[in-house]
């Protein structure tokens, strides 16, 4: 098969699961698949202290760092659209331990930027990992967060807001985004579940930038 | 718009143009419209997917999604990707209008002689393309193919004709360009490849990589397919069709090429004409590629050791001060290698396709700044280095066919001061592919030594 980040071909060993299922088969070649590095530490949440979203997620982890391979990687997701490379990181995301017991919850995108990208980047990982979710929020800015200045951005209103008929429950909950930079999105999306009843938040990301 | 539109095909989001624009060109009938991706519903059921830009018609190429800008199941083409994403919802843009001639009176500036042999192939490629019929030139590496092209080109151009040549790299495009700007003036050259610009104006003369082809849509009066050995999978389907695409109905093809493979001569066809050169323009015959076998090498050199062979090779090129490249077949074997390499001299170097830093080694190289590289097979074609020897470690691997073998040979002894260079292929078995190579350089250089009347090897 063909490498659906390099285009390059490549064969691998069969496997007996490999016969049935494509489950744990990477649609990357070697090489590539083993340019991932994965995220060293925790994203920095306690830089929160002090401000308003303190306390609004209780705990955070990102599976990858954000190399040149995953620069690539996401360039060519988000940026060239290819919606293909979404099932990469199924295998990653099913094992991620702080999925379990909690209720996943996408990081929305604003509808315009939907219509643009024509497919939620962030969703369409969880759909083709087979990891069942609520969308509880919706994104109230079309503004782009890294035009934004770092004090911008924390001092910011609300990025999100429930979305209609959004029942938020006592439980726990974990948002999942692609990429943790300075964790505005992720304590602004945290903040609104919390405000609304959730016992517990979390937050997975597939890259710590 | 129209410079820009005229002969190309475009993804109508990407358009740099306002929208407003756009549909009153539309209501003109100056622009047509086609969507990204067809469906094609097949006699015997099922459903098939043709790619508008690239005419990719590899059903693996197509993936299918929830799209919500059409917000239907949709397909989009992986093929041609890099240049902006085209999906079944999607609409390409051409020009339909009357064609303009590109503006400008175009010089013949180049000075250069030919030697007799180029002057004929020239002279008979001219020909060729001023008659519509497509031509083969067929020509060993260092023949001088590019001088041959300078005199019909400018032909062409001064007809008021619209010419491409179409490159498998972008490595050759900007090699080509500034030679082509020196030598034919008063025209517009643009050079295309990804991440390049789109050019000012309506251009006569375009230098592009393959895939822009897929960008442009009865556009040239010539296309030249140059390096047309190079192309992953000899001259793939999708990109033949691409530059059928980019001609005009009564375009005309030339393919210039060092080891014409069966699919270039059958696109020829009978019809068509062909200049053979088979000597290089100083008259020397090619190297012919040795075989030393050095089997086990994989074992040895996992364990740390260099194979002597290849240590008494190298140290010989370091003892001499001769510049040379040995070719790897595969990127994790160079880089095992390359530590062994710097205990015989650190400064070495290792470069393979994304390597950020390729050019400025190969140019260490050449300017004697670093004594070797080591490579993978992406440094074949492009360089010339003055007294260059050349390794080939594990030549029985499949990426060194036999085109393969004969382009590395080429790159040896180019210069008229040095002719010779040693040619060296270290393996571990040989193949149908080795000798098949050194059958063909035999052959060329006797054919080469009667064109020339003297004898060759
Ligand atoms: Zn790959
Ligand atoms: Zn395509
Ligand atoms: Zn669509």
């Amino acid at each position: 098969m063909e490498c659906l980040l390099c285009n390059s071909p490549f064969s691998r060993p069969p496997t007996w699961m490999g016969l049935f299922t494509d489950r744990g088969q990477s649609p990357l070649c070697p090489r590539c698949e083993g340019g991932f590095v994965p995220a060293e530490g925790k994203p920095p949440i306690s830089d929160w202290k002090g401000t308003p979203y303190e306390g609004a997620l209780d705990a955070a982890v990102s599976l990858y760092s954000y190399n040149d391979v995953m620069k690539t990687y996401l360039r060519q997701y988000k940026f060239l659209k290819d919606a293909a490379l979404a099932g990469v990181f199924s295998e990653a995301l099913r094992h991620a331990p702080i999925l379990k017991g909690r209720t996943a919850v996408p990081v929305p995108m604003h509808p315009e930027r939907l219509a643009e990208r024509t497919f939620p980047q962030v969703e369409e990982l969880l759909v083709r990992a087979g990891i069942p979710f609520v969308p509880l929020l919706e994104k109230t800015t079309a503004r782009n967060l890294g035009r934004m200045g770092r004090k911008e951005r924390m001092a910011s209103d609300l990025l999100f807001c429930l979305a209609e008929d959004a029942e938020i429950r006592r439980i726990d909950y974990v948002l999942v985004d692609d990429l943790y930079t300075t964790g505005t999105t992720l304590h602004h999306a945290a903040h609104v579940l919390k405000k609304s009843g959730a016992r517990s938040v979390a937050a997975l990301t597939l890259i710590r930038a | 718009m129209q410079e820009f539109l005229q002969g190309r095909i475009w993804l109508r989001e990407l358009l740099p143009f306002g929208e407003e624009a756009v549909e009153d060109l539309i209501r003109d009938g100056l622009i047509g419209t086609i969507p990204g991706v067809t469906t094609f519903r097949r006699w015997h059921g099922g459903t098939v997917f043709l790619c508008n830009r690239c005419l990719s018609e590899d059903q693996r190429h197509f993936h299918a999604f929830n799209c919500r800008k059409c917000g239907k199941v949709c397909r989009y083409c992986r093929h041609c990707l890099n240049m902006g994403r085209v999906a079944e919802c999607d609409e390409l843009i051409y020009w339909r209008g009357p064609d303009r001639l590109p503006a400008g009176s175009p010089t013949l500036t180049w000075e250069g002689r030919l030697t007799l042999l180029q002057e004929r192939a020239s002279v008979e490629l001219e020909e060729s393309l001023l008659s519509g019929r497509p031509h083969l030139l067929h020509a060993v590496c260092g023949a001088g193919k590019t001088e041959i092209l300078f005199r019909p080109v400018h032909r062409l151009l001064s007809e008021g004709k619209r010419v491409c040549i179409a490159t498998p790299r972008t490595d050759v495009v900007l090699e080509l360009l500034p030679r082509f700007d020196k030598a034919i003036g008063g025209t517009v050259i643009h050079g295309l490849y990804g991440g390049s610009g789109h050019g000012e104006g309506l251009a006569g003369l375009v230098i592009a990589t393959a895939h822009q082809l897929y960008r442009f849509r009865e556009a040239f009066d010539a296309v030249i397919v140059d390096e047309a050995d190079a192309f992953p999978y000899s001259f793939d389907k999708t990109l033949r069709l691409a530059v059928k695409k980019a001609l005009k109905p009564r375009g005309v093809l030339a393919v210039v090429t060092a080891t014409p493979s069966p699919a270039i001569l059958s696109e020829i066809g009978r019809e068509g004409g062909r200049s053979v050169i088979p000597v290089r323009f100083h008259g020397h015959p090619l190297p012919v590629p040795r075989t030393v076998p050095l089997f086990g090498y994989r074992k040895k050199i996992s364990a740390g050791k260099m194979p002597d062979r290849l240590k008494a090779w190298t140290k010989e090129r370091l003892r001499n001060k001769e510049p040379f490249l040995i070719f790897f077949p595969s990127v994790p074997l160079m880089e095992q290698c390359h530590p062994l390499f710097s205990q015989l001299s650190a400064e070495i170097g290792a470069v393979h396709a994304s390597h950020p830093d390729r050019r400025s080694l190969v140019l260490a190289l050449r300017g004697g700044r670093i004594p070797g590289l080591l490579t993978t097979t992406i440094l074949e074609r492009g360089i010339t280095i003055p007294r260059l020897q050349i390794a080939v470690v594990g030549s029985e691997n499949a990426v060194f066919d036999r085109s393969a073998i004969i382009q590395i040979s080429g790159r040896a002894g180019r210069s008229p001061e040095y002719p010779d260079g040693d040619v060296v292929l270290f393996h571990h078995g040989i193949t149908p592919e080795m000798d098949a190579a050194v059958r063909e350089i035999r052959r060329l250089n006797r054919e080469g030594g009667k064109a020339f009347g003297m004898s060759a090897l």
